[in-house]
């Protein structure tokens, strides 16, 4: 297994309105995205939220597979949601019954209603990321918990924190291939075993990557410190954030969907 | 010309760890004058100070006795720290632990951002140091999909767009193949010629050759000091401190004892090419075979 081919993230890059959207407009827009779903009362509010959801996946030109790739990982918690809420919830129109499993019209509808807001809260949330870069993400993350200043957390190190994980992720995976293949080579086995035997031969494998780890800290802060690093005071940004003409459209739309999803909620179709 | 560093007397050491003995120190009253725009190697056997002295020319280290003076500012003194290290630039060994961002144009930019400049005089600064390190084409990739040598000339513009006038290389060239290692000097080499002042640390000697100076550290101490000339002319010191001189020089000593003429003044390979070409040159014109030692 090559560890370090993999690629960071789940960016797509594509020529796209979205994704020349400020990251703040996108990461504030998944957030209200994510709670107008829980606005909708109806099928009518979910499916005209997934309606515009899909206009926006079909502009930001990231192929269908793409989002729905979000969905494997929690495959499970979805179908599980879904037999939860048909089988063990109550209802007036009783369908079928079997001791304490039953299945009534409410339920399916529940359970239906619920599987597909999860559905379009993963969709929503995975489209945030295949959109933005990493790195834009967390500048934009920066801007937005400004306000954490007020409880004396600085914003600007938590993002540079998250940063400096970002582009350290591969050469500790790198590290992480060097060294197994150099504990290999002596004869340690990670591949087959018990499980109790497989998490102890990762001993020696965490505590050289701890060291290592250790070692790139202190070198990088000398090296950061040589370029004149000291914290976010006075710093000046190449890429400096600026709302333009595109994030007051998306916020008008966005405004326009929001008072439709309210006032679906008060006059629910079906 | 004037000194851009002056180092008066330092003296360093290491906090000692518990188990050993009160340890000698690292730098022992040791002093060396730097001029604008010179470029001086800085070589000697591993444990010498070697790099304890470069951390001490921009501040990273504070020497216990005597001063560090950079462009006549003081290093100890707390307010001047950053004005100094943006004038004295440093490139380390390891490639990888020194490149702070997940986008090339970003890392380059995290010098010039962190001193407050204007973003458009960012993005020209990194234009043009990527395009000085022939990396501008690379400007969007990521540190992981570069080679060593490719991550060093990142970091070599890096300290460029803080437009520092010295810059000092601690073994820039350790951790790279024999191709990496070869493009790194030429970079060095070039911005010399543009006008950079150049500190190089470097265990090759065939590198330290390129120099307008060497100085030999031995034990924290000054041990020899001149031109590349002067310093390759006392073998019997070198091979002393266990260091080997240049390839070319050992191969003009061998080619001498052997009865061919030249030079005296062979320092770097193309300066023994030169001098075999004119050689060979002269003679095939008088019609002579040329002998094979």
């Amino acid at each position: 297994m090559a560890l370090t081919d993999i690629t960071l993230g789940q960016y797509y890059p594509a020529e796209s309105p979205i994704h020349s959207l400020d990251s703040r407009t996108k990461v504030l827009g998944t957030f209200g995205f994510l709670i107008s779903l829980f606005i909708a009362k109806s099928f009518t509010g979910l499916l005209f939220a997934g309606l515009c959801l899909l206009c926006v996946i079909k502009l930001s030109k990231v192929p269908l597979r793409f989002v729905t790739r979000g969905l494997k990982p929690v495959m499970f918690l979805i179908i599980f949601t879904l037999i939860i809420n048909v089988f063990f919830s109550a209802g007036e129109h009783m369908i079928w019954q079997w001791g304490i499993i039953k299945m009534s019209r409410e339920s399916i509808h529940r359970g239906g209603f619920m599987a597909a807001r999860l559905v379009l809260l993963i969709f929503g949330s995975s489209l945030l990321t295949l959109t933005t870069k990493p790195i834009e993400l967390t500048d934009g993350l920066e801007n937005l918990l400004g306000f954490l200043k007020l409880f004396k957390v600085s914003p600007h190190e938590l993002a540079m924190m998250m940063g400096i994980a970002l582009r350290f992720i591969p050469t500790l995976l790198e590290e992480t291939d060097k060294i197994m293949k150099a504990q290999t080579a002596r004869g340690a086995n990670f591949e087959t075993g018990k499980l109790m035997d497989r998490a102890k031969s990762l001993v020696p494998l965490l505590v050289p990557l701890f060291v290592s780890a250790f070692r790139i800290a202190a070198d990088l802060a000398m090296a950061m410190e040589a370029r004149c690093y000291r914290g976010g005071e006075g710093r000046t940004r190449l890429h400096a954030l600026k709302y333009g003409r595109k994030d007051l459209t998306a916020g008008l739309l966005f405004a326009l969907y929001l008072a439709a999803m309210i006032v679906m909620r008060r006059f629910p179709l079906i | 010309m004037e000194n851009i560093i002056e180092v008066k007397n330092i003296t360093f050491s290491y906090p000692e760890s518990e188990e050993d003995a009160p340890a000698e120190p690292t730098l022992k009253d040791l002093s060396l004058d730097i001029r604008n725009g010179e470029f001086v190697a800085i070589v000697g056997p591993n444990g010498s100070g070697k790099s304890t002295l470069a951390k001490c020319l921009n501040a990273l280290l504070l020497p216990e006795e005597g001063k560090v003076c950079v462009a006549g500012m003081d290093t100890s003194d707390e307010d001047l720290i950053w004005k100094i290290r943006s004038q004295v630039g440093m490139v380390f060994q390891n490639p990888d632990n020194q490149l702070v961002s997940s986008v090339v144009e970003d890392d380059v930019a995290f010098g010039p951002e962190n001193l407050g400049v204007d973003p458009a005089e960012i993005r020209r600064r990194v234009d043009e140091a990527l395009k000085a390190v022939n990396m501008y084409d690379n400007r969007r990739k990521g540190p992981h999909q570069l080679s060593g040598g490719q991550k060093q000339r990142v970091a070599i513009a890096g300290v460029l767009a803080m437009q520092s006038s010295c810059m000092i290389f601690d073994e820039p060239t350790a951790m790279l193949d024999p191709s990496g290692r070869a493009e790194i000097i030429d970079v060095i080499c070039d911005l010399h010629r543009q006008g950079k002042t150049i500190v190089l640390i470097t265990h090759f000697m065939e590198e330290a050759a390129k120099a307008d100076r060497i100085v030999v550290l031995k034990d924290g101490q000054l041990a020899m000091e001149g031109t590349p000339l002067e310093v390759f002319a006392r073998e019997d010191r070198l091979r002393e401190m266990k260091l080997v001189l240049p390839f070319a020089i050992e191969l003009a000593d061998q080619l001498k004892a052997r009865g061919i003429e030249l030079p005296k003044d062979i320092v770097t390979e193309e300066d023994l090419m030169a001098a075999l070409e004119s050689l060979t040159a002269g003679r095939k014109t008088a019609g002579e075979a040329v002998p094979c030692a």
